[in-house]
């Protein structure tokens, strides 16, 4: 200016105007922040300060004197773009734009300048003053904010949106309307309990999760959502805490991924691995039975074969009475160890090993009866068993047959009173064989006929039975048998009339798969 | 001829060495021939050795050449085609079609030498 190139060597006391362009000049030089600096009506810089300095790099030295076109890229041709400015400002007053301008280093920043014509009181141009600001960071801050939304903009396969403090949508992109189905017309202002099923909303979900991200800065869930159809999503979702600078509470972003087809794949995924494991466990189980059938089928057997070998060949050649008797006795218990361990058999691929082996033909039951009928007379001589059966056929296993009826006379014999006969007898209808054996004697208490089928029934290990027979798994394998030939048994039990089994096999019966 | 004779010579093919030498005892005491082995493999040469028994007397579950292989072989060499073979096993329901007959273990000693009798000569 050209009070500053007046010499200032006479002290006088300064006059107002004198001490307010003193105080405007500190400023100026005070200012970091902005390049404020004079050109001269040809465009050559002649003030400097210390923002100018610290914005473009020049010390005054280095660049009072010189055009400021010094301050501009090649590019923009800086001679006529510096020439076109000062034309501008000195038309209009005033030129402003924001664009590149060069650092003393050649490195580029972003500025907004402002160039204002100053002309003196009788308007003749006196020169220009230059305010330049280093927008660079502000522009990089833009851009990144421009990108950014771009990108928003640009995801499909995230909802990506955000809420005000209260909760309410303010913004949305194109992945959030492909995965809820809103369009951003639809959802911008709704709460974004929207997209909550109403047992979520009624336990107060959405105020919690928006609660735990102000907390804690941010929530993360996967849980169930809806989408405009009401139709549900399995949903991953981010809520994240947006706060100005002050920390002051902007709002929420919200992230919402759809994970459906990820869990459903994962489901059946874990589906196929516990079907593989019950598989295993199945085939587990199965070489178990197996192994368990054949430790009692083979390995208990072989040694009894064994004993009943050796007595037998004991009993050939001991002449003495005291010794046949324990021999015989060895034989009996041996022998009754060999029908516990058939019926253990028995019970065990009834139980475990999906049921009985029938080895079914076409038979007549008649047969059977009448060939244990003769044995039981054989072991009973002092015994009446009456027996009456027409000639039929069914299909059945003969000898799994013989099995039931050797257990249910062979009871009706046991429990019977000797003084009257057992009766067996046979007889025919259209649809099935009806075997009845009958006893007169003390009847089965009710309490014993409601579970007189069942295996190890409790309450009868000390009976005659159970010291006889073996372990009460007669009956119950006798039921077994006759169910695997879809037939039934009854019983009837009364002090006047006796005790009675009828067994009932049907005729005609489905072939078992 | 240096085979024995086998109108009454009992082959008993069985893997329990109990069961198979009680076996032998009660036949022998019945005044049979007996010859055992513990598997197919070993029944086969003992066949070679002797040749063919008036019965074979066979197990079915036993290491080595079981029951089923073994009654396969004897059955596809003509010289053997016609002994009669007793399975006589625990597995009696599995015995392989064709046998002779078959008898579920255990058998005690008069049944057997009932049995055995039915197709020697003692």
């Amino acid at each position: 200016m050209d009070e500053r190139a007046e010499p200032s060597g006479e002290r006088s006391t300064p006059s107002s105007e004198q001490v307010a362009a003193q105080r405007f000049q500190l400023l100026i030089e005070s200012v970091k922040d902005y390049a404020i600096f004079i050109l001269d009506p040809d465009g050559r810089v002649s003030t400097w300060n210390p923002g100018a300095e610290r914005i473009k790099g020049y010390t005054a030295a280095e660049i009072i004197g010189r055009h400021f076109s010094a301050f501009y890229p090649p590019e923009t041709s800086p001679i006529e773009k510096c020439a076109f400015e000062l034309e501008v400002a000195a038309l209009e007053g005033r030129f402003e734009e924001e664009g590149w301008r060069l650092r003393k280093d050649g490195s580029r920043f972003w500025a907004n300048v402002t160039i204002t014509a100053l002309r003196d009181p009788s308007g003749e141009l006196v020169g220009f003053a230059k305010v330049t600001q280093d927008l660079t960071a502000r522009r990089a801050a833009e851009e990144e904010t421009r990108r950014f939304r771009l990108l928003v903009e640009s995801v499909k396969d995230y909802a990506i949106f955000i809420l005000d403090p209260k909760g309410h949508v303010s913004s949305w992109n194109p992945g959030a309307q492909r995965i809820k189905g809103y369009s951003s017309d639809e959802i911008i202002g709704r709460h974004f309990s929207a997209f909550y099923p109403p047992d979520a909303i009624a336990e107060g979900k959405c105020e919690l999760e928006l609660e735990i991200a102000i907390q804690e800065g941010r929530f993360e869930e996967e849980g169930w959502r809806l989408r405009k159809d009401g139709s549900r999503f399995w949903a991953n979702v981010t809520i994240t805490t947006l706060r100005d600078t002050a920390n002051q509470l902007l709002g929420f972003a919200k992230v919402t991924q759809d994970l459906t087809q990820r869990r459903e794949a994962e489901a059946s995924s874990r589906a196929l691995a516990e079907q593989r494991a019950v598989l295993a466990e199945k085939v587990r189980i199965q070489e178990f039975q197996e192994r368990f059938l054949a430790i009692l089928g083979h390995d208990l057997r072989n040694p009894l074969a064994s004993i009943d070998m050796g007595l037998g060949i004991l009993r050939e050649q001991s002449k003495d009475p005291a010794a046949a008797r324990v021999l015989a006795r060895m034989q009996s218990s041996s022998s009754r160890m060999t029908r516990m361990i058939e019926q253990i058999l028995d019970l065990t691929r009834s139980r475990l090993a999906g049921g009985l082996e029938l080895d079914l033909r076409v038979v007549d039951p008649r047969d059977s009866l009448s060939k244990i009928v003769e044995e039981l007379r054989t072991a009973h001589p002092d015994r009446t068993i009456e027996f009456t059966a027409p000639m039929t056929s069914i299909l059945g296993d003969p000898d799994r047959l013989e099995q039931v009826f050797s257990n249910l006379i062979g009871n009706a014999i046991l429990h019977g009173d000797p003084g009257h006969p057992v009766s067996v007898r046979m007889q025919v209808d259209v649809e099935s064989v009806i075997v009845t054996i009958h006893n007169q004697g003390p009847p089965i208490p009710p309490e014993i006929q409601a579970r007189i089928f069942d295996p190890f029934r409790r309450g009868e290990r000390e009976s005659r039975t159970a010291r006889t027979m073996g372990l009460g798994l007669g009956l119950y394998i006798s039921w077994e048998i006759v169910r695997g030939h879809h037939g039934s048994i009854d019983i009837e039990s009364t002090a006047e009339r006796g005790t009675t089994f009828r067994v009932s096999l049907p005729r005609s019966q489905p072939i078992r798969s | 001829m240096t085979k024995s004779n086998q109108t009454h010579t009992v082959l008993i093919v069985e893997d329990e060495e109990d069961l198979r030498e009680l076996m032998r005892d009660a036949l022998q005491l019945r005044g049979y021939c007996v010859v055992t082995a513990d598997e197919g493999e070993d029944a086969l040469r003992k066949i070679d050795d002797i040749g063919a028994p008036c019965v074979i007397l066979l197990d079915l579950l036993m290491p080595g050449m079981n029951g089923w292989d073994f009654f396969a072989k004897v059955r596809e060499r003509p010289e053997l085609a016609s002994v009669p073979v007793i399975v006589h096993s625990s597995a009696s329901s599995r015995a392989p079609a064709g046998v002779t007959r078959v008898v579920q273990k255990p058998l005690a000693f008069d049944r057997l030498v009932s049995i055995v009798g039915e197709y020697c000569h003692n």
